[in-house]
Protein backbone atom coordinates (compact mmCIF):
# COMPACT_ATOMS: atom_id res chain seq x y z
CA UNK A 1 0.00 0.00 0.00
CA UNK A 2 2.71 2.72 0.78
CA UNK A 3 4.61 1.75 -2.67
CA UNK A 4 1.47 2.41 -4.47
CA UNK A 5 1.15 5.72 -1.92
CA UNK A 6 4.61 6.19 -3.54
CA UNK A 7 3.74 5.60 -7.05
CA UNK A 8 0.79 7.56 -7.26
CA UNK A 9 2.64 11.13 -5.81
CA UNK A 10 5.68 9.96 -8.60
CA UNK A 11 3.01 9.87 -11.55
CA UNK A 12 1.42 12.72 -9.87
CA UNK A 13 4.14 14.69 -10.24
CA UNK A 14 5.42 13.87 -13.49
CA UNK A 15 2.96 16.29 -15.29
CA UNK A 16 4.54 18.81 -13.27
CA UNK A 17 7.72 18.04 -14.00
CA UNK A 18 7.15 18.07 -17.24
CA UNK A 19 5.34 21.16 -17.50
CA UNK A 20 8.19 22.90 -15.49
CA UNK A 21 10.55 21.68 -17.76
CA UNK A 22 8.78 22.74 -20.95
CA UNK A 23 8.00 26.15 -19.00
CA UNK A 24 12.80 26.57 -18.74
CA UNK A 25 12.67 25.30 -22.36
CA UNK A 26 10.40 27.60 -23.62
CA UNK A 27 12.16 30.19 -21.98
CA UNK A 28 15.78 29.23 -23.13
CA UNK A 29 14.37 29.69 -26.65
CA UNK A 30 12.69 33.27 -25.87
CA UNK A 31 15.13 34.72 -23.65
CA UNK A 32 17.24 36.08 -26.53
CA UNK A 33 18.46 39.71 -26.02
CA UNK A 34 15.73 42.31 -27.44
CA UNK A 35 16.93 44.51 -30.34
CA UNK A 36 18.65 47.13 -30.30
CA UNK A 37 16.62 49.91 -28.29
CA UNK A 38 17.77 52.71 -30.71
CA UNK A 39 19.43 53.27 -34.11
CA UNK A 40 22.79 54.67 -33.75
CA UNK A 41 25.15 55.92 -30.89
CA UNK A 42 23.26 59.10 -30.14
CA UNK A 43 19.74 59.90 -29.80
CA UNK A 44 20.33 64.01 -30.27
CA UNK A 45 22.30 65.47 -27.59
CA UNK A 46 22.87 62.13 -25.34
CA UNK A 47 24.03 59.24 -26.20
CA UNK A 48 22.19 56.07 -26.71
CA UNK A 49 22.63 52.61 -24.76
CA UNK A 50 23.62 51.08 -28.45
CA UNK A 51 26.83 49.58 -28.66
CA UNK A 52 28.27 48.34 -31.84
CA UNK A 53 29.25 45.19 -32.61
CA UNK A 54 32.50 43.30 -32.26
CA UNK A 55 34.90 44.90 -35.23
CA UNK A 56 32.11 47.59 -36.28
CA UNK A 57 33.54 51.12 -36.81
CA UNK A 58 30.85 53.94 -37.00
CA UNK A 59 31.28 57.30 -38.29
CA UNK A 60 29.78 59.77 -36.72
CA UNK A 61 29.19 63.58 -37.93
CA UNK A 62 27.24 66.28 -36.09
CA UNK A 63 26.81 69.76 -37.39
CA UNK A 64 24.87 72.63 -34.89
CA UNK A 65 24.10 75.67 -36.44
CA UNK A 66 23.20 78.94 -35.10
CA UNK A 67 20.24 80.00 -33.53
CA UNK A 68 17.06 80.55 -35.99
CA UNK A 69 16.62 84.20 -35.34
CA UNK A 70 19.76 85.15 -32.99
CA UNK A 71 21.19 86.63 -36.02
CA UNK A 72 20.23 88.90 -38.56
CA UNK A 73 20.72 88.31 -42.04
CA UNK A 74 22.14 84.69 -41.52
CA UNK A 75 19.43 82.12 -43.30
CA UNK A 76 17.81 81.10 -39.78
CA UNK A 77 21.39 80.10 -38.55
CA UNK A 78 22.90 78.19 -41.30
CA UNK A 79 25.50 81.52 -42.38
CA UNK A 80 26.04 81.82 -38.12
CA UNK A 81 29.00 80.26 -36.50
CA UNK A 82 27.94 76.57 -36.24
CA UNK A 83 29.90 73.89 -34.11
CA UNK A 84 30.79 70.72 -35.92
CA UNK A 85 32.30 67.63 -34.73
CA UNK A 86 33.75 64.05 -36.53
CA UNK A 87 34.38 61.54 -34.53
CA UNK A 88 35.28 57.16 -34.61
CA UNK A 89 33.57 54.84 -32.55
CA UNK A 90 34.55 51.53 -32.74
CA UNK A 91 33.25 48.21 -31.19
CA UNK A 92 36.48 46.28 -29.81
CA UNK A 93 33.86 43.76 -27.69
CA UNK A 94 29.87 42.88 -27.72
CA UNK A 95 30.14 44.83 -24.82
CA UNK A 96 32.84 47.25 -25.38
CA UNK A 97 32.98 50.69 -27.83
CA UNK A 98 35.59 53.26 -27.82
CA UNK A 99 35.53 56.00 -29.59
CA UNK A 100 37.38 59.93 -30.43
CA UNK A 101 36.07 62.59 -31.63
CA UNK A 102 37.02 66.35 -32.35
CA UNK A 103 34.93 69.93 -31.74
CA UNK A 104 35.18 72.82 -33.44
CA UNK A 105 34.06 74.91 -30.56
CA UNK A 106 36.76 75.28 -27.81
CA UNK A 107 38.54 73.04 -29.85
CA UNK A 108 36.77 69.74 -27.48
CA UNK A 109 39.23 66.31 -28.37
CA UNK A 110 37.14 63.39 -26.47
CA UNK A 111 38.36 60.05 -26.13
CA UNK A 112 35.13 57.89 -25.03
CA UNK A 113 33.86 54.58 -23.98
CA UNK A 114 30.57 52.58 -23.70
CA UNK A 115 30.17 49.26 -21.42
CA UNK A 116 27.40 47.08 -22.23
CA UNK A 117 26.02 46.48 -18.36
CA UNK A 118 22.58 44.62 -18.67
CA UNK A 119 20.75 43.71 -22.01
CA UNK A 120 17.00 43.76 -22.28
CA UNK A 121 15.85 40.13 -23.15
CA UNK A 122 13.06 39.09 -24.93
CA UNK A 123 10.69 37.44 -22.05
CA UNK A 124 11.11 40.67 -20.31
CA UNK A 125 13.36 38.75 -17.75
CA UNK A 126 15.69 41.57 -17.37
CA UNK A 127 13.43 44.57 -18.69
CA UNK A 128 16.05 47.20 -19.14
CA UNK A 129 19.36 47.42 -20.88
CA UNK A 130 22.12 49.19 -19.22
CA UNK A 131 24.82 50.75 -20.84
CA UNK A 132 27.90 52.98 -19.06
CA UNK A 133 29.24 55.90 -21.19
CA UNK A 134 32.34 58.06 -19.99
CA UNK A 135 34.90 60.30 -21.57
CA UNK A 136 37.80 62.42 -21.22
CA UNK A 137 37.82 65.68 -23.00
CA UNK A 138 40.98 68.02 -23.76
CA UNK A 139 40.31 71.72 -24.37
CA UNK A 140 43.06 72.32 -26.75
CA UNK A 141 42.74 76.19 -27.22
CA UNK A 142 46.04 77.82 -27.74
CA UNK A 143 48.30 78.71 -24.94
CA UNK A 144 48.28 82.18 -25.24
CA UNK A 145 44.87 82.86 -24.47
CA UNK A 146 45.46 82.76 -21.18
CA UNK A 147 42.57 80.12 -20.34
CA UNK A 148 44.57 77.74 -18.28
CA UNK A 149 46.62 77.67 -15.36
CA UNK A 150 48.03 74.20 -15.35
CA UNK A 151 47.94 72.10 -18.50
CA UNK A 152 45.18 69.30 -16.44
CA UNK A 153 43.11 72.18 -16.16
CA UNK A 154 41.78 71.51 -19.79
CA UNK A 155 40.68 68.05 -18.94
CA UNK A 156 36.86 67.40 -18.07
CA UNK A 157 35.31 63.85 -17.90
CA UNK A 158 31.45 62.87 -18.03
CA UNK A 159 29.83 59.54 -16.80
CA UNK A 160 26.79 58.51 -17.81
CA UNK A 161 24.86 55.59 -16.95
CA UNK A 162 22.19 54.90 -19.76
CA UNK A 163 18.63 52.94 -18.97
CA UNK A 164 17.13 51.90 -21.77
CA UNK A 165 13.74 50.24 -22.55
CA UNK A 166 12.57 49.09 -25.91
CA UNK A 167 8.67 48.84 -25.44
CA UNK A 168 7.81 47.56 -28.67
CA UNK A 169 9.15 47.97 -32.53
CA UNK A 170 8.04 51.40 -32.21
CA UNK A 171 8.49 52.99 -28.72
CA UNK A 172 11.94 52.93 -27.09
CA UNK A 173 12.72 55.35 -23.96
CA UNK A 174 15.70 55.98 -22.19
CA UNK A 175 16.78 57.81 -18.95
CA UNK A 176 20.30 58.57 -18.54
CA UNK A 177 21.30 60.29 -15.06
CA UNK A 178 24.92 61.90 -15.15
CA UNK A 179 27.73 63.19 -13.56
CA UNK A 180 30.16 66.32 -15.35
CA UNK A 181 33.20 66.92 -13.74
CA UNK A 182 35.62 70.38 -14.83
CA UNK A 183 39.05 70.43 -13.34
CA UNK A 184 38.70 74.07 -13.26
CA UNK A 185 35.48 76.48 -13.44
CA UNK A 186 34.79 80.05 -12.47
CA UNK A 187 34.65 80.62 -9.26
CA UNK A 188 30.74 80.93 -8.69
CA UNK A 189 30.28 77.69 -10.49
CA UNK A 190 30.87 74.30 -8.99
CA UNK A 191 33.32 71.35 -11.00
CA UNK A 192 30.47 68.91 -10.94
CA UNK A 193 27.33 68.96 -12.32
CA UNK A 194 25.12 66.16 -11.49
CA UNK A 195 21.71 66.08 -14.40
CA UNK A 196 19.62 63.99 -15.65
CA UNK A 197 18.62 63.26 -19.36
CA UNK A 198 15.19 61.53 -20.51
CA UNK A 199 14.99 60.74 -24.27
CA UNK A 200 12.22 58.85 -26.22
CA UNK A 201 12.15 57.31 -29.84
CA UNK A 202 9.15 56.67 -31.80
CA UNK A 203 8.76 55.28 -35.11
CA UNK A 204 6.24 56.60 -37.39
CA UNK A 205 7.23 54.44 -40.46
CA UNK A 206 9.91 51.07 -40.94
CA UNK A 207 12.67 54.02 -41.47
CA UNK A 208 11.45 57.08 -40.15
CA UNK A 209 10.79 57.70 -36.59
CA UNK A 210 10.41 61.10 -34.50
CA UNK A 211 12.93 61.30 -31.40
CA UNK A 212 12.87 64.07 -28.29
CA UNK A 213 15.69 64.40 -26.21
CA UNK A 214 15.33 66.48 -22.65
CA UNK A 215 18.56 67.25 -20.32
CA UNK A 216 18.15 68.64 -16.90
CA UNK A 217 21.00 69.60 -15.11
CA UNK A 218 20.35 69.27 -11.13
CA UNK A 219 23.18 70.46 -9.37
CA UNK A 220 23.05 74.50 -8.20
CA UNK A 221 25.67 77.66 -9.23
CA UNK A 222 25.94 80.75 -7.22
CA UNK A 223 24.86 82.06 -10.09
CA UNK A 224 24.21 81.58 -14.47
CA UNK A 225 23.01 78.23 -14.03
CA UNK A 226 23.01 76.47 -16.85
CA UNK A 227 19.90 75.91 -19.14
CA UNK A 228 18.02 72.82 -19.36
CA UNK A 229 18.67 71.04 -22.90
CA UNK A 230 15.08 70.03 -24.67
CA UNK A 231 15.57 68.90 -28.39
CA UNK A 232 12.76 67.90 -31.13
CA UNK A 233 14.18 65.75 -33.97
CA UNK A 234 13.16 63.19 -37.17
CA UNK A 235 15.43 60.09 -37.76
CA UNK A 236 16.21 58.15 -40.72
CA UNK A 237 17.88 55.05 -40.74
CA UNK A 238 18.53 52.06 -42.74
CA UNK A 239 20.44 49.04 -41.02
CA UNK A 240 24.25 50.69 -40.65
CA UNK A 241 23.20 54.75 -41.51
CA UNK A 242 21.09 56.94 -39.87
CA UNK A 243 20.80 60.58 -40.24
CA UNK A 244 19.18 62.82 -37.80
CA UNK A 245 17.45 66.38 -38.21
CA UNK A 246 16.48 68.25 -35.51
CA UNK A 247 15.92 71.46 -33.65
CA UNK A 248 17.81 71.66 -29.84
CA UNK A 249 19.00 75.09 -27.69
CA UNK A 250 22.26 72.84 -27.48
CA UNK A 251 25.09 74.29 -29.32
CA UNK A 252 27.59 72.18 -27.72
CA UNK A 253 27.77 68.73 -28.82
CA UNK A 254 30.26 66.92 -26.15
CA UNK A 255 27.94 66.22 -23.56
CA UNK A 256 29.65 68.00 -20.51
CA UNK A 257 29.94 71.52 -22.35
CA UNK A 258 26.19 71.56 -22.21
CA UNK A 259 25.15 70.08 -19.16
CA UNK A 260 27.57 72.85 -17.69
CA UNK A 261 27.70 75.64 -19.94
CA UNK A 262 24.35 76.18 -22.17
CA UNK A 263 23.28 79.80 -22.08
CA UNK A 264 20.48 79.09 -24.75
CA UNK A 265 17.52 79.26 -22.30
CA UNK A 266 13.87 79.74 -23.23
CA UNK A 267 13.13 83.10 -21.25
CA UNK A 268 15.56 84.30 -23.97
CA UNK A 269 12.51 86.00 -26.64
CA UNK A 270 11.02 84.48 -29.14
CA UNK A 271 11.14 80.79 -29.08
CA UNK A 272 13.43 80.47 -31.95
CA UNK A 273 16.01 82.82 -30.59
CA UNK A 274 17.08 79.99 -28.84
CA UNK A 275 16.97 76.96 -30.70
CA UNK A 276 18.99 76.26 -33.67
CA UNK A 277 18.89 73.62 -36.12
CA UNK A 278 21.31 70.64 -36.22
CA UNK A 279 21.88 67.01 -37.51
CA UNK A 280 23.83 64.03 -36.61
CA UNK A 281 24.43 61.57 -39.17
CA UNK A 282 26.17 57.91 -38.48
CA UNK A 283 27.41 55.46 -40.62
CA UNK A 284 28.09 51.70 -39.61
CA UNK A 285 31.08 49.99 -41.14
CA UNK A 286 31.52 45.81 -40.22
CA UNK A 287 34.52 44.13 -40.61
CA UNK B 1 49.37 42.09 -27.78
CA UNK B 2 49.05 41.19 -24.21
CA UNK B 3 52.03 42.67 -22.60
CA UNK B 4 51.62 45.99 -24.64
CA UNK B 5 47.79 46.35 -23.46
CA UNK B 6 48.93 45.58 -19.40
CA UNK B 7 51.23 48.65 -20.11
CA UNK B 8 49.03 50.89 -21.73
CA UNK B 9 46.36 49.80 -19.05
CA UNK B 10 48.96 50.91 -16.05
CA UNK B 11 50.17 54.37 -17.68
CA UNK B 12 46.59 54.75 -18.82
CA UNK B 13 44.84 54.31 -15.36
CA UNK B 14 47.65 55.80 -13.49
CA UNK B 15 47.24 59.17 -15.25
CA UNK B 16 43.95 59.13 -15.71
CA UNK B 17 43.11 58.47 -11.84
CA UNK B 18 45.56 61.28 -11.12
CA UNK B 19 43.99 63.82 -13.44
CA UNK B 20 41.02 64.24 -11.96
CA UNK B 21 40.91 67.46 -8.97
CA UNK B 22 38.70 70.69 -8.08
CA UNK B 23 40.09 74.27 -9.00
CA UNK B 24 38.70 77.53 -9.60
CA UNK B 25 40.04 80.57 -11.58
CA UNK B 26 41.01 83.26 -8.91
CA UNK B 27 38.50 85.66 -8.10
CA UNK B 28 38.76 88.49 -11.08
CA UNK B 29 38.10 92.15 -9.35
CA UNK B 30 34.72 92.98 -9.24
CA UNK B 31 33.75 94.96 -12.51
CA UNK B 32 30.40 96.13 -12.26
CA UNK B 33 29.91 97.65 -15.61
CA UNK B 34 28.78 100.58 -14.03
CA UNK B 35 30.58 102.97 -16.41
CA UNK B 36 33.44 104.39 -15.40
CA UNK B 37 35.75 101.36 -14.00
CA UNK B 38 35.61 103.76 -10.98
CA UNK B 39 36.57 106.68 -12.68
CA UNK B 40 40.16 105.27 -13.72
CA UNK B 41 41.02 104.83 -17.18
CA UNK B 42 40.90 101.91 -19.21
CA UNK B 43 44.14 101.40 -21.57
CA UNK B 44 43.10 99.79 -24.55
CA UNK B 45 46.65 98.64 -25.11
CA UNK B 46 47.47 97.20 -21.87
CA UNK B 47 43.65 95.99 -20.87
CA UNK B 48 41.56 95.50 -23.62
CA UNK B 49 44.01 94.47 -26.29
CA UNK B 50 45.39 91.55 -24.73
CA UNK B 51 41.85 90.18 -24.55
CA UNK B 52 41.48 89.50 -28.34
CA UNK B 53 44.19 86.73 -28.65
CA UNK B 54 40.65 84.59 -28.29
CA UNK B 55 39.34 86.30 -31.35
CA UNK B 56 42.46 85.82 -33.80
CA UNK B 57 42.29 82.95 -34.95
CA UNK B 58 39.27 84.07 -37.01
CA UNK B 59 39.06 87.86 -36.96
CA UNK B 60 42.46 88.21 -38.99
CA UNK B 61 43.65 89.62 -42.16
CA UNK B 62 41.69 87.92 -44.55
CA UNK B 63 39.66 86.16 -42.55
CA UNK B 64 36.34 87.22 -40.99
CA UNK B 65 35.61 90.88 -40.19
CA UNK B 66 36.69 93.14 -38.64
CA UNK B 67 40.22 91.85 -38.53
CA UNK B 68 41.44 91.90 -35.19
CA UNK B 69 44.90 90.97 -35.26
CA UNK B 70 45.91 94.36 -37.23
CA UNK B 71 45.03 97.71 -36.63
CA UNK B 72 42.50 96.42 -34.63
CA UNK B 73 41.14 99.76 -33.05
CA UNK B 74 40.72 101.33 -36.66
CA UNK B 75 38.74 98.34 -37.72
CA UNK B 76 36.47 98.07 -34.29
CA UNK B 77 35.66 101.42 -34.87
CA UNK B 78 34.76 101.37 -38.46
CA UNK B 79 30.83 100.28 -37.35
CA UNK B 80 31.32 97.89 -34.67
CA UNK B 81 31.58 100.24 -31.64
CA UNK B 82 29.90 103.31 -30.59
CA UNK B 83 32.26 105.83 -28.47
CA UNK B 84 30.05 106.68 -25.06
CA UNK B 85 27.23 103.86 -25.79
CA UNK B 86 27.95 100.34 -25.28
CA UNK B 87 24.47 98.99 -25.56
CA UNK B 88 24.84 100.50 -28.99
CA UNK B 89 27.76 98.77 -30.01
CA UNK B 90 28.00 95.35 -32.03
CA UNK B 91 31.14 94.68 -29.80
CA UNK B 92 29.50 94.51 -26.32
CA UNK B 93 25.83 92.79 -27.91
CA UNK B 94 28.14 89.99 -29.73
CA UNK B 95 30.15 89.50 -26.24
CA UNK B 96 26.35 88.50 -24.74
CA UNK B 97 24.91 87.25 -27.85
CA UNK B 98 21.54 89.65 -27.84
CA UNK B 99 20.29 92.10 -29.94
CA UNK B 100 20.39 90.11 -33.29
CA UNK B 101 24.31 88.96 -33.14
CA UNK B 102 25.95 85.86 -32.55
CA UNK B 103 27.60 85.11 -29.23
CA UNK B 104 31.15 85.58 -29.36
CA UNK B 105 33.77 83.44 -29.00
CA UNK B 106 30.86 80.72 -30.20
CA UNK B 107 29.93 78.45 -27.29
CA UNK B 108 31.47 79.94 -24.63
CA UNK B 109 30.58 83.32 -22.82
CA UNK B 110 33.45 85.27 -21.39
CA UNK B 111 33.71 86.06 -17.72
CA UNK B 112 31.48 89.28 -16.41
CA UNK B 113 34.50 91.32 -15.19
CA UNK B 114 35.87 90.69 -19.06
CA UNK B 115 32.50 91.50 -20.68
CA UNK B 116 32.40 94.62 -18.40
CA UNK B 117 35.85 95.86 -18.85
CA UNK B 118 34.90 95.98 -22.47
CA UNK B 119 31.80 97.65 -22.04
CA UNK B 120 33.28 100.00 -19.79
CA UNK B 121 36.25 101.35 -22.02
CA UNK B 122 33.15 101.46 -24.70
CA UNK B 123 31.28 104.06 -21.84
CA UNK B 124 34.48 105.69 -21.12
CA UNK B 125 34.63 107.01 -25.04
CA UNK B 126 36.60 103.71 -26.51
CA UNK B 127 39.73 105.84 -26.45
CA UNK B 128 43.10 104.77 -28.22
CA UNK B 129 45.19 104.91 -25.44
Amino acid sequence: MKNYKILLFAFLIIPLLVFSQKIEKDTIIKDKPERPAFESSYIIDNPTNVLLKKNALEVQMAHRFGSITGGTNDLAGFWAPSNIRIGLAYGIHERLTIGYGTTKFDRLQDFNWKVGILKQTRSNKIPVSVSYYGNFVIDARQKNQGLFINTDDRYSYFNQLIIARRFNSKLSVQVAPSVSHYNIVENTMRNDMVAVAVGARYKISPQTSVTVDYSQPITEFLKDNPSPGLSLGIEFSTSAHAFQLFITNYQGIVPQKNYMFNRNNFEMGPFFDSFLIGFNITRIYNF
Amino acid sequence: MKKLFKFLTVVGLSLFMTSCYYDAYPEEPINDGGGNNGGVDISYTDQIVPLWVQCTGCHKAGGDEPNMQDNSYDNLLNGYVVPGDAEASDLYKSLLGIGGISLMPPGSKWSDSKINLVKDWIDQGAKNN
